[in-house]
């Protein structure tokens, strides 16, 4: 597990983080949400070590992180601009990580190579961008190390790809071996495969919250009544936002789904139907209440 | 984590990776090198300062000038990672401490130009001696400058990763170190100075003044300005005037100057890895690694400005009024250039007037005294 305990981070008067805290289980997709500058690429920085917190301290399975502290073998950072060794080939690039990753699987890294199409002897230079994020990921991947950092790593990979990337992950995850942590500004690219979903604004945390429970306790309602008025007996229920069209009203509720559902359903409603929710509007709900127009933020 | 495994995993790969500065280095060592002494053939006809001439030529003159531009090379190729952001953001997200990283750079940057050039030397000079029938009394000297030659690219290479630590732009290194470099002829010069003074007016002083007892025959056999006088004008002709450092007849100052020469390359050494674990990353691609240096070495920039303008527009004129001009001029030119490197903006070229006022003084007092 990765705890974040008060962590801020400047640079010169600009601040980048503001007292961040925040705790990453292990076994779990982590995302990263928020605009640039937010502070999502600072904060992987400092997770792997490449950056100092100001203030606040980092512990990864309860050691601190250091300079010098061994449990940095469990962390492997994917930078959104990667850098590769002028002459490389892809399967240098491999050799040259498992040197510093004891569990490297090389046999793992030279199968995935072939199955995503990539030249392991072809200089890395001569890639294309999304070619260089796959060969990026497939690294990561391969360094069985525990936590693994995505900056923005999903940018330039087309949808084949992106997908096939996901899947990759998808099995590690399920041998619960890995906790990947995704930084972006792209909430749809995280939805189908982050449990669990921070929020960045500004340098600090406006939401941090598992997606199940966000969608276990967020609801979305749509009905029509014989009255156009509001009835007092739905007043009591936590209203996120309410939207009327003519007759037609739509609720986002925060609650029990049975117990707001029989509520609207006292009202005698023409018609009553639970519409699935978006990521989107859970977190446009959740953050507009914290005051925040979300739209113009992660979308 | 900071262990030799790690260490030595990081030098090999390194190492390996590396094998295109290290394959052009043996090629300048085993092709260019051996130009000299077959053109001085052609000319020399004395067999016994053909020999000389030679070994100069092949362990002095032209391998410290290339030993000399190898240190920059090797210092802008092994640290000048630390100026590219994702280069940075790679080698420092790896599971190895920065005093790891550090180590095997620098331990990489000395083996890639010694490694070819200790092997051209064995395998060349043996050759030239047999075939020349040198005189035997050639060897020790050879050593001596070999040593000599070896621990000059040493501190010249630890002089130019210091001033990489120190700096953030590429450009900004190289020219940190030139001025590095300069600095330490300066305080060659200095020295000597300030050791003249003390022979010209501490010395008779105290001979004259004080009881000629057992702690003042004690102090005085300790000789500090001759040690420092020694070391300054070695130090300055090392760098400065190449041809005249083949005196290897004075074995007693350079034995003076191997132990504090070592001792600088170490202080400079552990400096530098300091400074590399205190380099906040995030500054890559800064003009400064480390706000605080900014001003110093701002007044610094501009003291070496205002000296070379002095010596430029003295030499030139001969003229006390232009000397004090080009210590003035030098100054101010390089302030604003500096200025305008910190802030990116060339409005703000006199933003810090304090600065520049210090500088000045400096310069003016180097200049009096110097004139």
């Amino acid at each position: 597990m990765i705890e974040i305990h008060n962590v801020s981070k400047s640079y010169g008067q600009i601040p980048a983080l503001r007292s961040i805290s925040l705790d990453i289980k292990e076994g779990e997709a982590f995302g990263l949400i928020g605009t640039n500058g937010a502070g999502k690429s600072t904060l992987l920085r400092i997770l792997a070590g490449i950056y100092r917190p100001d203030t606040g301290n980092i512990l990864i399975d309860n050691e601190a992180l250091t300079d010098e502290s061994p449990v940095r073998e469990n962390v492997f950072y994917v930078s959104d601009e990667q850098f590769f060794f002028p002459n490389a080939a892809a399967e240098n690039i491999g050799e040259y990580c498992a040197k510093f990753y004891k569990n490297f699987d090389k046999a793992f890294f030279a199968k995935r190579i072939k199955d995503f199409g990539l030249d392991p002897r072809r200089k890395v230079r001569t890639y294309s961008k999304g070619m260089k994020k796959q060969l990026s990921m497939i690294t990561a991947i391969s360094s069985n190390a525990k936590y693994l950092l995505f900056d923005e790593t999903f940018d330039g990979l087309d949808p084949v790809s992106r997908q096939a990337m996901k899947s990759l992950l998808a099995e590690k995850l399920l041998e619960k071996s890995v906790t990947p942590v995704f930084a972006s500004h792209n909430l749809r690219e995280l939805e189908d495969i982050c449990d669990h979903i921070g929020l960045l604004h500004k340098g600090g945390i406006l939401l941090s919250e598992n997606l199940e429970d966000l969608k276990l306790n967020l609801h979305k309602f749509q009905f029509v009544l014989n009255t156009p008025e509001f009835p007092e007996s739905l007043k009591n229920l936590q209203i996120l936002s309410r939207t009327v069209t003519g007759r037609l009203q739509t609720l986002v509720v925060r609650g029990d789904a049975d117990e707001i559902e029989r509520q609207i359903n006292a009202c005698s409603p023409v018609f009553a139907e639970k519409l699935p929710l978006t990521l989107e509007e859970i977190f446009i709900n959740e953050t507009e209440v914290a005051g925040y127009d979300v739209k113009s933020l992660i979308l | 984590m900071t262990s030799n495994r790690l260490f030595s995993r990081g030098f090999t790969l390194d190492f390996r990776r590396d094998i295109a500065p290290f394959v052009i280095y043996s090629l300048i060592f085993f092709v260019v090198l051996p130009l000299g002494p077959l053109t001085g053939s052609l000319w020399v006809t004395s067999k016994q300062y053909l020999t000389m001439h030679i070994l100069d030529q092949m362990c002095f003159g032209a391998p410290q000038v290339f030993l000399i531009l190898f240190s920059y090379t090797e210092a802008v190729h092994q640290f000048g990672f630390l100026f590219r952001k994702n280069e940075t953001d790679f080698f420092h997200s790896l599971p190895q401490s920065r005093k790891v990283i550090f180590r095997t750079r620098y331990i990489s940057g000395i083996l890639e130009v010694l490694i070819p050039f200790l092997a051209f030397e064995l395998i060349t000079v043996p050759i030239v001696l047999t075939v020349l029938k040198a005189n035997p009394a050639f060897i020790p000297k050879l050593l001596l400058g070999l040593a000599i030659s070896i621990m000059m690219f040493v501190l010249s290479y630890t002089v130019n990763v210091l001033a990489f630590e120190l700096t953030g732009k590429s450009l900004t290194g190289i020219f940190g170190m030139l001025i590095l470099q300069f600095f330490f002829y300066v305080s060659g010069v200095v020295i000597e100075g300030l050791s003249g003074v003390w022979y010209g007016y501490f010395n008779p002083l105290i001979e004259r003044y004080l009881p000629v007892d057992s702690l003042t025959e004690s102090l005085m056999r300790i000789n500090v300005p001759a040690v420092f006088a020694s070391f300054g004008a070695w130090f300055r002709k090392m760098f400065y005037d190449p041809d005249s450092y083949y005196d290897v007849n004075r074995p007693a100052r350079m034995e003076i100057v191997v132990p504090v020469c070592l001792l600088l390359i170490a202080g400079l050494y552990f400096l530098s890895r300091y400074l590399h674990q205190k380099r906040a990353l995030e500054r890559a691609g800064e003009a400064m690694a480390f706000p605080v240096s900014e001003r110093p070495i701002q007044i610094i920039l501009s003291v070496f400005g205002g000296l070379i303008g002095a010596i430029f527009f003295g030499t030139i004129t001969l003229h006390t009024l232009w000397y004090f001009f080009g210590a003035i001029f030098g100054t101010v030119v390089i302030h604003v250039i500096v200025e305008t490197i910190y802030t990116t903006d060339i409005r703000k070229a006199f933003s810090h007037p304090l600065r520049l006022g210090i500088a000045l003084v400096i310069v003016l007092i180097i200049a009096i005294l110097f004139k």
